[in-house]
């Protein structure tokens, strides 16, 4: 798997993470219903994330692979991301 | 972080692991068996390549026990002197037991058999020489942790300034074996743990992170802090990453205001708990 740094860009965006940045990083944390829940972080370089990296971002979001592979093409909107993770949370 | 530490700190000896090495499966579940009666925790392995290979990624183990004729189709193969020799060189700390029902003790050269704390070959076979070489065993086992512990308490007191010595006794005289899951899968896929600091601090706060190597990268990540991960080209790069990654969620500290939970929570208390030790140092 792999995510583009335009990908994870577009993510943040999506789930409004009010994102920090540093030389090699942008961090920021998912906040639901008003409470900052899942840190999360991409490098910004060209390079974008793969292997390990990707699947850690990923995971980082409480996503399951296929769920991540729409919010990565778009087709998941912020509502529906956020009524999956609200129900991973509550278990 | 504080699982690997708080592990050394408690007073008490945790499950010493052993490495079990032996060809045959029966033969392999029974030892398995006669360790955990005596209190440890098994990894076994029915080769010298899996052996090295257990040796290296991981670090908690605190006994190997070999079976010597590890080869039985070669005649008079005796590839478990050779894995004695391995981890003479290699892990010159952890004691090796070594048997066999091939070789009979005189059977075998002094330069072999003193590669062993000791040995036992064919001809001790009746249950109460079993079972006396296997208290012998979980005797050892639980001994060598304890030392590990006793010096890796020495170390945390006074911490060297190479601190690569600091990591492996850390994680070795901490029990992994209490953390099955993750870390036993972590293992097996070739990652290391290693210790690495904060490099502003002057009275750094060890922290222990997982390390793999990949073909072209590779990974860091910080232990217990499953978000705290990140990729260089070089092990070194890496390590600026994670550096750069822990100063960026410490500016973030400051700034955030909304309340944090969960995942969040977690990360966040730690990185406080990290810097407020890298302020002392600095200090």
């Amino acid at each position: 798997m792999e995510v583009s740094t335009r990908e994870a860009e577009r993510i943040f965006v999506k789930l409004e993470v009010n994102p920090r940045h540093s030389t090699h990083h942008v961090a920021g944390v998912v906040v639901v219903d008003g409470v900052g829940h899942l840190p999360v972080h991409y490098s910004h370089g060209r390079k974008g994330l793969h292997g390990r990296a990707a699947q850690s971002f990923r995971k980082s979001l409480r996503l399951e692979p296929k769920e991540f592979a729409v919010l990565k093409r778009c087709k998941m909107s912020r509502d529906e991301y956020f009524d999956i993770v609200r129900g991973r949370l509550a278990s | 972080m504080t699982d690997v530490l708080g592990a050394v700190e408690s007073k008490s000896v945790s499950e010493p692991v052993v490495l079990i090495v032996e060809d045959l499966a029966n033969q392999r579940m029974e030892k398995a068996r006669e360790m955990v009666e005596r209190g440890c925790v098994p990894i076994a392995v029915e080769g010298t390549d899996a052996a090295a290979r257990e040796l290296t990624a991981s670090p908690g183990i605190d006994l190997v026990l070999t079976d010597i004729h590890l080869v039985p189709r070669r005649s008079g193969d005796k590839s478990g002197v050779e894995l004695a020799r391995f981890v003479r060189t290699d892990h010159p700390d952890i004691p090796i037991v070594g048997y066999s029902a091939y070789f009979a003790e005189d059977e075998l050269p002094d330069e072999d058999l003193e590669l062993f704390d000791f040995a036992y070959g064919k001809g001790q076979s009746t249950f109460s020489e079993i079972e006396g070489n296997m208290d012998r065993c979980g005797e050892l086992a639980f001994k060598s942790r304890l030392q590990r512990k006793n010096r890796a308490e020495e170390l945390l007191a006074d911490p060297p300034r190479d601190q690569s010595e600091l990591v492996l006794e850390i994680v070795r005289s901490a029990s992994l074996a209490e953390v099955e899951g993750v870390e036993q899968i972590l293992h097996k896929a070739g990652f290391r743990l290693k210790l690495v600091t904060i490099p502003s601090s002057a009275n750094p706060k060890p922290l222990i992170v997982w390390v793999r190597e990949q073909d072209n990268c590779v990974d860091v990540e910080v232990y217990g802090h499953s978000g705290l991960y990140v990729t260089g080209e070089s092990e070194e790069e890496a390590f600026a990453h994670l550096i750069d990654l822990i100063q960026l969620y410490w500016q973030d500290l400051d700034a955030r205001d909304e309340e944090l939970s969960g995942p969040a929570k977690k990360l966040y208390d730690f990185l406080a708990d990290l810097r407020l030790a890298d302020d002392q140092g600095s200090s």
